[in-house]
């Protein structure tokens, strides 16, 4: 890896910090949706994207944004029509556009670097993700307040929302177009291979301190701005990969808050034990 | 007598499979009717079919006259447990007062202190006030049926649909659960389906039983081992 300029490091600072707030609000959404497994997927199904545009020459940011989008719609459609068994099918055809992306990238004329892809490059994004970054981050914060009540309450039982006739199907439209472009968003961040897991460590952890929903949503963003900046030191002291330090950090911090909510357990029933004894 | 609930010649097909073929019955105001049958006999898809949930193959259904998006405000529904996520972090009190959520998107939507009043009255009928800020996730299955119970009935509606909540509970959460409904049951019509046969011949008015079709529908309480060797 080069050196990295001051100018670089600035912008990845920022493309973090408006990162974490948008992975952290829509993390907690994903996780009380069971969409985790899906948002990897639709990252796999963008790469398909972002081949097609080395390929064709047109600008993969867009091939991926195009991608995104119509995977979680997509995904989303299978999954209400089939249920359960739409398992299979998303897996392949994550698979799929995942493999044409490939294919094309290794038969375009341009020479390209698969790690910034598969494990993400913060330092090397550009201005117009930093803005894309910045408008997006401002529509999931706008949208989540203003529909704050009803997402809540389609996300604890969309069933009940449906019957007190709360629009459930545009709500849910409009989550899987979000969830569409927080994926390229955390694709440069921390790379297709390990998008699942910046999605899901800083919702999960905040999920285990807290049983009220706004404070999730709020410890999530928080967890998530301090692995991206931590992350961040890392890749820039280390020249290592920023993804790769982001989701190590957030990794071991959700295995050892795990870790020791499971030994206060263990105590708890053995302070119980020695009581009864 | 008004009719709160007229179903009619109604059909409800998933995919190629038949969930109810032609199945009419109607539920007079102020009655208790319970909706029994074997397993997969169709009544959650008929509950499905009455709250607008699943589509319609054919046949009609009313509601105190109307259908269902003018007649909505009207009902409450108590679904099945497994139908939300226990896990979610939630009180007990923002749940019930989710039940006061505007039919729409509601947009910058706020509770306003007339609903947390009615919460409150509510909680406080179903003597249930002192779970008000526990997690749902933490309660035990009668206490998170109770929840349910006051979140249907936040609205005052005048029928009250419920799919099998005495289920997974023990003997005596049972049978509070039915002295609720009854006590309920003065003011509001009540359709629920169940599988307590002792206890429904007990409270009902009358009981509907179907298997794909409607069998047998009357206030003549009988077992349904008596219904079986009838028909
Ligand atoms: N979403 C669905 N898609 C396809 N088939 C379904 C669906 N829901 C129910 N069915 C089928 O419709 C039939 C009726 O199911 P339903 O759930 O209404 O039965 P039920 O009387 O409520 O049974 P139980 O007593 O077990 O709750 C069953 O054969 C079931 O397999
Ligand atoms: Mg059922």
């Amino acid at each position: 890896m080069l050196e990295i300029s001051h100018t670089a490091l600035l912008h990845a600072l920022i493309g973090g910090v408006l990162g974490s707030i948008i992975c952290g609000i829509i993390g907690v959404i994903i996780l009380e949706k069971r969409l985790v497994m899906m948002s990897g997927g639709i990252a796999h199904v963008s790469y398909g994207g972002i081949g097609l545009g080395i390929y064709a020459h047109f600008s993969p940011l867009i091939g991926a944004i195009v991608f995104a989008l119509a995977g979680s719609l997509g995904i989303g459609h299978f999954n209400r029509r089939h249920g359960e068994k739409s398992d299979v099918m998303i897996g392949i055809f994550w698979s799929v556009s995942m493999a044409l992306g490939v294919l094309l990238t290794q038969l375009s004329d341009i020479d390209v670097d698969f790690d910034n892809y598969l494990f993400g490059d913060i330092f090397s994004v550009s201005k117009t993700v930093l803005w894309m970054t910045f408008i997006l981050a401002l529509a999931v914060i706008f949208i989540f307040i203003a529909f704050y009540q009803t997402m809540k309450a389609y996300l604890f039982d969309e069933e009940y929302a449906a019957v007190q006739g709360i629009h459930v199907r545009t709500l849910e439209i409009v989550l899987y177009i979000l969830l569409g472009l927080t994926t390229i968003v955390i694709l440069m961040m921390v790379g297709l291979v390990l998008t699942v897991g910046l999605y899901a460590a800083p919702a999960a952890i905040a999920k285990r301190l807290t049983k009220d929903f706004k404070k999730v949503v709020i410890y999530s963003v928080i967890f998530n701005l301090i692995f991206v900046i931590i992350g961040i030191a890392i890749a820039y002291v280390f020249q290592v990969a920023s993804g790769a330090g982001i989701i190590f950090i957030a990794g071991i911090t959700y295995f050892v808050l795990t870790f020791i909510d499971d030994l206060k357990k263990r105590r708890k029933v053995m302070d119980a034990e020695s009581l009864n004894a | 007598m008004k009719t709160a609930l007229e179903v009619d010649h109604l059909t409800v097909m998933y995919d190629h499979l038949i969930a109810l073929n032609n199945v009419s019955f109607s539920v007079a105001e102020g009655d208790f009717v319970a909706i029994v049958g074997p397993n997969g006999g169709g009544k959650s898809t008929l509950i499905k079919a009455i709250l607008n949930l699943v589509p319609v193959a054919a046949g009609n259904i009313r509601i105190f006259g109307e259908d269902y998006h003018k007649a909505k405000g009207f009902v409450g529904y108590v679904p099945q447990q497994s139908a939300f996520d226990s896990q979610f972090p939630i009180t007990v009190k923002d749940v019930v007062k989710m039940g006061r959520l505007p039919s729409s998107l509601g947009f910058f939507h706020r509770f306003t202190n007339e609903d947390e009043e009615k919460v409150n009255a509510i909680l406080k009928e179903l003597k249930i006030e002192a779970l008000a800020d526990r997690p749902i996730g933490e309660l035990s299955g009668g206490q998170k049926q109770k929840v349910l119970l006051a979140r249907a009935l936040v609205t005052d509606p005048k029928l009250l649909i419920l799919d099998e909540p005495t289920a997974n509970l023990d003997p005596p959460s049972r049978k509070q659960i039915y002295e609720l409904l009854q006590e309920i049951n003065k003011k509001i019509t009540i359709l629920m389906i169940s599988h307590d046969d002792e206890h429904l011949l007990h409270y009902a008015s009358s009981i509907v039983y179907i298997n794909k079709k409607v069998i047998y529908q009357g206030s003549e309480m009988k077992s349904f081992d008596m219904i079986m060797t009838t028909v």
